[in-house]
């Protein structure tokens, strides 16, 4: 006869086995979530500023998005008591490029990866999350005129060097042809012939050259 | 009989304990792995999860001031930085601000490099504007910093279209310990960064005005009044003449001074 006797001890650990794992996982899942908010002041909003400003302007199609968190150490050497971490929701999005209008490099890279702020959370159990008033969400295989400027940081922080984009008035999606910005959206701007968008930054970037 | 019991036949207890104790330990490794892996950037749930939470814009801009509100006032929490601070009793709550003016992200560093004495003379004023809507909330500036949770203002590198920026937000723990603490929307602490992007406009003590309200050098004052009446919890608002209007506008009539519609929202808020 098979000796199938399971002792208290046996039992215990078995118990323990399967309830510890459980109960970490139920207390992982009960933390509750930290949601920061952000907004900022928008500057200068005219296609003008936008197009001098940017490094590129591409027109293409999203093929990845990232969120991200990025930390930085803010030092404050004549108070460290002042110092301190900060702590930021990023989405890195990443555009397969059909059409340049727009690059200072003059590389014209197929793929282009930049960043821009976010809304929402980082991760499935909505531990991380964030509300930007000024993020847009970029979804994959959706096209939009890009334009996109490089970071220039004094502090060599962590975005140093990176392209940004301010997307709520930077990013004209694409559809049927036209073209619109969540901020133009915002003003009730009627969306444009894709042709005749392309044109207006043409004669900017013409304007600047001759400039 | 035949059975499989020669295979644990000879094995003491210590080798069951041990197998279990094993057992015991891959499982809770596997679980913490699990939720790890959920956890991870790899598994994005994203976007408009709690966009919904962030009320601002067509309230405001109908004029129903407390819906105007970023953030909950509680009565109850003890917070030296929380909004709370300003209960119906309080007549000198005020939320303090500390200016950042030494090392790589000092206020002097700011496009413009503006001086420290610009910087703080500005902000005095700010501060001025938005203390003269009530005694019972207000901004103070602090040259010590008291706890973790005092408001700094400093230099960051953003896009050049944005003239200035909340960021770093935090808010009331609830329940647990901070950083695994609830989430409730009583703020503890909001910084404001001004741009250090080689790209962006410079700031000054005045403002200078292009076409179209559109600013070719920010006024310090105006930035900063906007930015620290998001700190006292407050979304922006659709009126151009107020300085917590979304966008910059340059000229005498937007930004310095408080609106009535301001006026009301702050006294809502803060009764």
């Amino acid at each position: 006869m098979i000796e199938m006797t399971i002792t208290k001890k046996k039992k215990i650990g078995i118990s323990a086995a399967i309830a510890v794992p459980i109960a970490v996982f139920l207390i992982i899942a009960a933390i509750p979530s930290t949601t920061t908010y952000r907004s900022a002041q928008l500057g200068d909003t005219t296609l003008e500023f936008s197009v001098n400003t940017a490094e590129k302007i591409f027109e293409g199609k999203v093929v990845n998005v990232e969120v991200k968190q990025i930390d930085q150490f803010v030092e404050v050497p004549d108070n460290p008591e002042a110092s301190f971490l900060r702590q930021e929701l990023y989405q890195f999005v990443t555009v397969e490029v059909t059409k340049y209008l727009k690059d200072d490099t003059g590389e014209q890279p197929q793929q282009v990866t930049f960043y821009d702020d976010v809304s929402g959370c980082f991760d499935v159990l909505e531990k991380k999350c964030q509300v930007s008033e000024l993020a847009i969400e970029y979804k994959v295989g959706e096209k939009a005129v890009f334009i996109v400027e490089r970071i220039e940081d004094p502090a060599n922080g962590p975005l140093d060097g990176l392209l940004t984009t301010l997307g709520y008035v930077e990013t004209h999606k694409i559809v049927d042809d036209k073209t619109q910005s969540e901020f133009e959206k915002s003003q009730d701007k009627q969306p444009k012939k894709l042709a005749d968008f392309e044109k207006e930054m043409k004669d900017i970037v013409d304007k600047e050259a001759k400039a | 009989m035949s059975n499989d019991n020669s295979i644990r036949s000879g094995k003491s207890g210590l080798y069951y304990r041990m197998n279990a104790l094993l057992a015991a330990t891959a499982l809770v490794i596997a679980s913490f792995s699990a939720a790890t892996a959920v956890m991870s950037p790899s598994a994005p749930s994203f976007l408009a999860v709690r966009q919904a939470e962030a009320t601002h814009g067509t309230d405001c801009i109908t004029g129903v001031p407390v819906s105007c509100s970023w953030w909950e006032r509680s009565t109850s929490d003890v917070h030296r930085n929380e909004l709370s601070c300003a209960s119906s009793t309080s007549t000198t709550c005020k939320i303090p601000v500390y200016l950042v003016l030494s090392g790589s992200q000092s206020l002097t560093t700011i496009k413009g490099t503006p001086t420290s004495t610009t910087i703080t003379a500005q902000t005095g004023n700010a501060i001025t504007l938005l203390n003269s809507a009530t005694t019972k909330i207000g901004m103070l500036r602090t040259t010590t910093v008291n706890d973790i949770w005092d408001n700094k203002i400093y230099a960051a590198s953003m896009d050049s279209g944005k003239s200035g920026e909340v960021v770093n937000t935090k808010h009331h723990c609830s329940s647990g310990v901070y950083p695994f603490c609830g989430y409730d929307k009583h703020l503890i602490k909001a910084e404001i960064t001004l741009n250090s992007n080689t790209n962006a406009k410079p700031y000054a003590a005045t403002e200078s005005c292009g076409a179209n309200q559109v600013a070719n050098t920010y006024d310090l004052e105006k930035v900063l009044s906007h930015e620290m009446y998001h700190v006292m919890g407050f979304a922006h608002d659709g009126n151009s003449a107020s300085p917590i209007y979304y966008t910059y506008m340059c000229g005498s009539s937007y930004g310095y001074s408080l609106t009535s519609h301001d006026d009301a929202a702050i006294t809502a808020k803060y009764p």
